[in-house]
């Protein structure tokens, strides 16, 4: 007997994007299974998570909110990956344009007026997120540095400087020693759909981002240069693509738009720097799988961020109610790529047991 | 004992943590399977050592179940992208995120929980009464002792017997080592299974002597960090063990600079920085064409 | 059954996807005999020979190996019936020494003792002529050496059957001959040997039968004493084409590339170009001819910008261009096809009018957009000038086959108007009459004024378009000859380094 792996024909009965709405299925399906087996049941989990979430308008506008920073980091990363630029530091760029933000509003220009204030926050978070991208981009491009790695180290480096600064220099005197900063004037607070804490102008920035980076992958040279060097760095170099230019447009670009995040995060929710843990959610990760599952489409991630913020605010209404760790998240997060991959294998190919006599 | 000799050996105590994983994980990429989901073994070996020694008051049974633990999730890892040929990369971020998951769910009644035994200090005879050495290297626990047999041990296998060629030539050129009768996903999965496992027991290592309690996120990057030690290391289980002590060296230095009246939170990116630095430096071009990364790592085996 | 075949295949059919590759094909092999098996590129010469070795299965047919009906599953099952294959493209570890291959291979080694695997080896070093240095690492071998190894792999691993694929095609002439010392020495202890070729001469030298296969049909098996060239030449391709004829006389032209002592590193860090200088003039074809493997490819690349020289001079087009990248010197009018272009000069995961742009993407933009009318007008007349076989402009590239592939290539580079082409044996593997078609068209820019530097391994083609023929041997010109000078003798020794 010989087990055979065969690959289909080109034309499958599924595409991309409903093999990565099947695998969201089947990871709550086995999800289901791992609740089970910690005595948590499934069904008041997913009720929770999507009835209740999805019922009133408190859980509703907090998905869109959440929706928000989810978007804008996984149209970044989106651009690296299609590169084959592996930016796993979102979570880093996001915190440092938070930073950013926050130095902005509270210390280098509180008296502005908003039409000053906010462009400035927005700038200047965008370029620190650029920047803290910036470094793997450069090592990466001049030595040939891991950049999985360096961004992923630069994510802790970013969260000790978070902590560094509310701990330190930037905590609040009036915050009975919690590690807070003091709140940001109200000139540099976002304007939110009334009663809900969406903040419109990242929400419309978001929103433009995905047509535009969709623009720039479809139509125009630069994103040609990005797919050819993300199929192959040595065709790239055949096809006179530079690679230096790649690796930093990609990277930057994808650290602004985390950055950019981050300012949102802060004039548009907390109004405040404080722990990390606190400003973001994990965004940076899971922007890893709303790029994945949306198959390195731009427009796709708009619904797989919206759905993964579901999961998101689920999961906390869960941690309440359930009493289960933050964590839990990471499980949801981890089966959905984990059933990406088992069913794209299965798209993809036939597996053949043939027998002889 | 003086400080010199007492930072020593508490470096040698922080780099088996990166140590076990290290190993294990220079094992899976000399196969060809790059793991990015040690943070995550880690973190679940760590839990289910913590757990198992709180209930069943055994040292050996948790370092033996973390051990297990850690293979599974190896296995998953050699499923999905040695059978299922998946995106290394990707599967490796999965199961980072899987286990991390899966072990704060484990360990959410075990948070602040106190330890019920540790690994305590084993008095190495004769050996332990030199003079400085004596202190510094013989007077550790027992895993410390383990891995000072585990590395000799895996460089031996891999260069040294008909076993370790069959695994590098994996992890080079599969379609060759195909042809010379190796069977290259059975020694794939080999490696990677054993490489989580060594993960495992860096996670045990952790909770059962390093820090014996448990919260979310433990590991605190050193399974990130493990895999850039891997780089630095150019895969070779030796170098490897002088890598790991020196970044145990880097971690306990944050805790020795702290008396200096330094800012704990701005030296706690002491070993983020330190691994940049290391993989930066190890990248240069003329190091990296002496001894360069197994050719085929990451890819999957057969190609389409 | 008789017990002197080692193996009979019957009626054995293999479609794949569009093409039958083999089709009603029986094929016998006996012990003790060399067998060629002959045919073009593509005429289902390895698709057959990979069925007996069990790396894919046939749709049709039997199979015995020594008299017994078989179905060979797998490489690993053809092993233990004493089949082996040596494939064209070496499955050698370049990492790894040759006693570790040695080690692998036995059964008996555990560890690796040197002394176990001399006593392993003694034999065959000694009666087979194949003496290699065991502690060398395949990196550092010849051709001829590697060859060496993969039939010590085969032998160890008790293989009674050898399949060698295209043996010769990276070899020098004496690498050759010393081959077929080793051949001739197995099949008299009665190996059976099958020889996979597409050279008249040499299947006419070494073999004892001869089976022509045709477009995926076998033509024929005749003893190769009543075979003769021409005869074969019938069989193997139908009917010729006239082949291209370089009438062209080229006025001297203008320089418009010259190398001056050019120095250049291969991957490993080796001097692989040592001190050559040439130049090609406008309307002339140079071609340089050599063993693959002796610094054509990094001599290619650093003209084209993509391999920093060390030491030396490039000027393009009377300037200097030592530094420029590949985009400068495209923008300049230089056009590369580079080696195995069906692999390293198109993405197979782009479309065909995204392939057609590859390398000169730049010049289809504007304000950062392409232009997507121009594009598919340029992919257009592409496809319909160079008879490429594609079922649109926007299906993916590798729906494509190799040759189809490749001849994009050669089309999207001869089209862009260059005023140097640089091309690395763009006709390997195509058939007769597209590699005829190929000359044709280099002639044709040749011509039109362009300079050619075309590097080839296959001596005809040399003789046959170039106006002048320089010999590379271990990354240095041994000789430079106009066409009339030229003589096939001369360059094949020079070419395996006999200095005249």
């Amino acid at each position: 007997m010989i087990i055979k792996i065969e690959k289909r024909s080109e034309y499958n009965r599924y595409s991309a994007l409903d093999i990565s709405i099947l695998s969201v299925l089947l990871a709550l399906a086995v999800a289901s299974i791992i609740m089970w087996a910690f005595r948590v049941s499934p069904t008041r989990a997913y009720y929770e998570i999507f009835v209740k979430t999805l019922s009133n308008k408190y859980g509703i506008s907090h998905v869109v909110a959440r929706t928000i920073p989810l978007l804008l980091c996984s149209l970044g990363l989106v651009v690296c990956f299609k590169a084959g630029v592996w930016n796993i530091g979102a979570e880093g760029q996001l915190l440092m344009g938070a930073v950013a933000a926050t130095g902005v509003a509270l210390y280098l220009m509180p008296q502005s007026p908003s039409w000053i204030l906010l462009p400035t926050m927005f700038t200047l978070g965008a370029v620190m997120g650029a920047f803290w991208a910036l470094i793997p981009a450069l090592l990466k491009a001049k030595a040939r540095v891991n950049e999985i790695i360096t961004t992923l180290m630069l994510n802790y480096v970013a969260e000790k400087i978070v902590e560094y600064l509310v701990y330190g220099p930037w905590k609040s005197p009036s915050g009975w020693g919690f590690p807070l900063t003091d709140t940001i004037p109200d000139q540099a607070r976002l304007p939110l759909i009334p009663g809900t804490p969406v903040h419109i102008p990242t929400l419309g920035i978001s929103l433009l981002s995905s047509a535009l980076v969709f623009l720039v992958l479809r139509k125009t040279s630069m994103g040609f240069e990005l797919k050819v060097y993300g199929f192959s760095e040595k065709v790239a170099e055949y096809a006179t693509v530079s690679r230096t230019k790649v690796i930093v447009i990609s990277m930057v670009l994808s650290g602004a738009l985390a950055g950019i995040a981050g300012v949102g995060e802060i004039a548009g929710i907390h109004y405040r720097l404080r722990l990390p843990r606190s400003i973001s959610g994990g965004y940076g990760y899971t922007g890893i799988i709303v790029a994945w599952l949306s198959r390195l489409n731009p427009l796709a991630c708009i619904p797989f961020s919206l759905l993964l913020s579901v999961l998101s605010v689920g999961s906390d209404a869960i941690q309440i109610t359930l009493k289960l760790p933050r964590g839990v998240i990471n499980i949801f997060n981890g089966l959905i790529l984990v059933m990406l991959l088992v069913l794209d294998f299965l798209a993809k190919y036939r597996i053949k047991v043939i027998k002889h006599e | 004992m003086n400080d010199l000799e007492l930072l020593a050996h508490e470096s040698i105590a922080a780099g088996t943590v990166l140590l076990y994983a290290t190993l294990g994980e220079i094992l899976a990429e000399r196969s060809g399977v790059l793991n990015l989901g040690l943070e995550g073994i880690m973190m679940l070996g760590a839990i289910t050592a913590f757990a198992l020694s709180i209930t069943t008051g055994s040292v050996v049974l948790s370092i033996l179940v973390a051990f297990a633990v850690g293979c599974l999730a190896g296995l998953l890892h050699s499923a999905v992208c040695v059978s299922m040929r998946g995106n290394q990369v990707v599967s490796g971020l999965a199961l980072a995120m899987l286990c991390a998951g899966i072990s704060s769910v484990l360990g959410r009644n075990y948070v602040g929980v106190p330890p019920r035994t540790i690994l305590s200090a084993v008095k190495v005879p004769i050996l332990s009464e030199i003079p400085c050495l004596g202190y510094i290297l013989f007077q550790q626990n027992i895993l410390v002792y383990l891995a000072y047999i585990v590395a000799p041990l895996l460089w031996f296998i891999l260069f040294k017997t008909k076993i370790g060629v069959a695994i590098r030539a994996c992890g080079d050129d599969p379609l060759s080592a195909e042809s010379m009768g190796i069977n290259v996903h059975l020694y794939r999965y080999l490696c990677t299974v054993l490489g989580g496992g060594f993960a495992g027991i860096s996670g045990a290592y952790l909770t059962l002597s390093y820090t014996p309690f448990w919260v979310e996120n433990i590991t605190a990057g050193r399974g990130w960090i493990s895999l850039a030690l891997v780089i630095l290391s150019t895969w070779s289980p030796l170098r490897a063990v002088l890598a790991c002590y020196f970044f145990g060296f880097c971690e306990i230095s944050q805790y020795w600079l702290q008396t200096l009246k330094l800012n704990p939170y701005l030296l706690g990116t002491i070993p983020y920085l330190a691994t940049i630095a290391a993989i930066s430096v190890v990248s240069v071009e003329k190091i990296r064409k002496l001894v360069g990364a197994p050719r085929a790592l990451g890819k999957p085996y057969p190609e389409d | 059954m008789e017990e002197s075949y080692a193996v009979l295949m019957k009626n054995i059919t293999k479609k794949f996807s569009s093409t039958v590759a083999n089709y009603r094909v029986d094929f016998d092999l006996r012990k003790g005999e060399i067998h060629a098996l002959l045919g073009e590129n593509g005429a289902g010469k390895t698709t057959l020979m990979r069925i007996l070795y069990g790396e894919i299965q046939p749709d049709e047919g039997e199979i015995f190996v020594w008299g017994k009906k078989t179905v060979v599953k797998s490489p690993s099952h053809a092993l233990r019936l004493g089949i082996s294959m040596v494939h064209q493209h070496f499955r050698l570890v370049d990492s790894l020494t040759v006693a570790e291959h040695l080690a692998l291979c036995s059964s008996e080694v555990r560890f690796l003792s040197k002394r176990k695997i001399e006593n392993l080896v003694a034999e065959y070093f000694k009666e087979y002529y194949l003496k290699v240095d065991l502690d060398a690492h395949i990196w550092q071998l010849s051709a001829g050496e590697k060859q060496k190894v993969e039939i010590l792999k085969a032998l160890i691993r008790g293989a009674r059957i050898l399949v060698l694929d295209e043996p010769t095609s990276s070899l020098t002439p004496l690498e050759v001959k010393d081959l077929f010392r080793v051949l001739h020495k197995l099949r008299n202890r009665g190996y059976a040997i099958v020889f996979i070729s597409h050279k008249l001469g040499e299947v006419l030298e070494i073999s004892d039968r001869i089976t022509i296969l045709r477009k995926g049909k076998k033509v024929a098996t005749i003893p190769a004493s009543e075979a003769d060239p021409v005869t074969l030449a019938k069989l193997m391709v139908g009917d010729l084409p006239s082949p291209a004829k370089n009438t062209h006389t080229s006025p001297p032209g203008g320089e418009v590339l010259q190398v001056k002592s050019l120095y250049v590193k291969n991957d490993r860090g080796g001097i692989a170009v040592r001190g050559v200088s040439f130049s090609v003039r406008k309307g002339e074809i140079f071609g340089v001819i050599g063993v693959a493997g002796n610094g054509q490819r990094e001599l290619a690349e650093a003209i084209a910008g993509l391999r920093k020289p060390v030491k030396g001079e490039i000027f393009f087009r009377g300037i200097l261009v030592n530094g420029s990248g590949p985009r400068e010197l495209a923008r300049r009018g230089l056009a590369y096809i580079p080696e195995e272009s069906f692999k390293t000069a198109v993405l197979p995961e782009l479309t065909v009018a995204e392939n057609s742009i590859l390398r000169y993407y730049w010049r289809f933009t504007e304000k950062g957009f392409i232009k997507k009318t121009l594009v598919e007008k340029w992919a257009k007349s592409l496809i319909k000038e160079f008879d490429i076989l594609a079922e649109g402009l926007h299906v993916k590239a590798k729906s494509l086959s190799g040759g189809n592939l490749q001849k994009l290539v050669i089309a999207r580079e001869l089209s862009s108007k260059p005023e140097l082409l640089v091309a690395v044996n763009p006709t390997a593997g195509l058939d007769i009459s597209a590699s005829q078609r190929t000359r044709e068209k280099l002639l044709e820019i040749k011509a039109q004024g362009s300079g050619v530097l075309l590097f080839t391994e296959d001596i005809d083609e040399a003789l046959q378009i170039c106006d002048r023929i320089a010999v590379i041997f271990k990354g240095s010109f041994k000789g430079l000859f106009s066409r009339e000078e030229a003589d096939v003798n001369k360059i094949s020794l020079l070419m395996a380094g006999v200095d005249l």
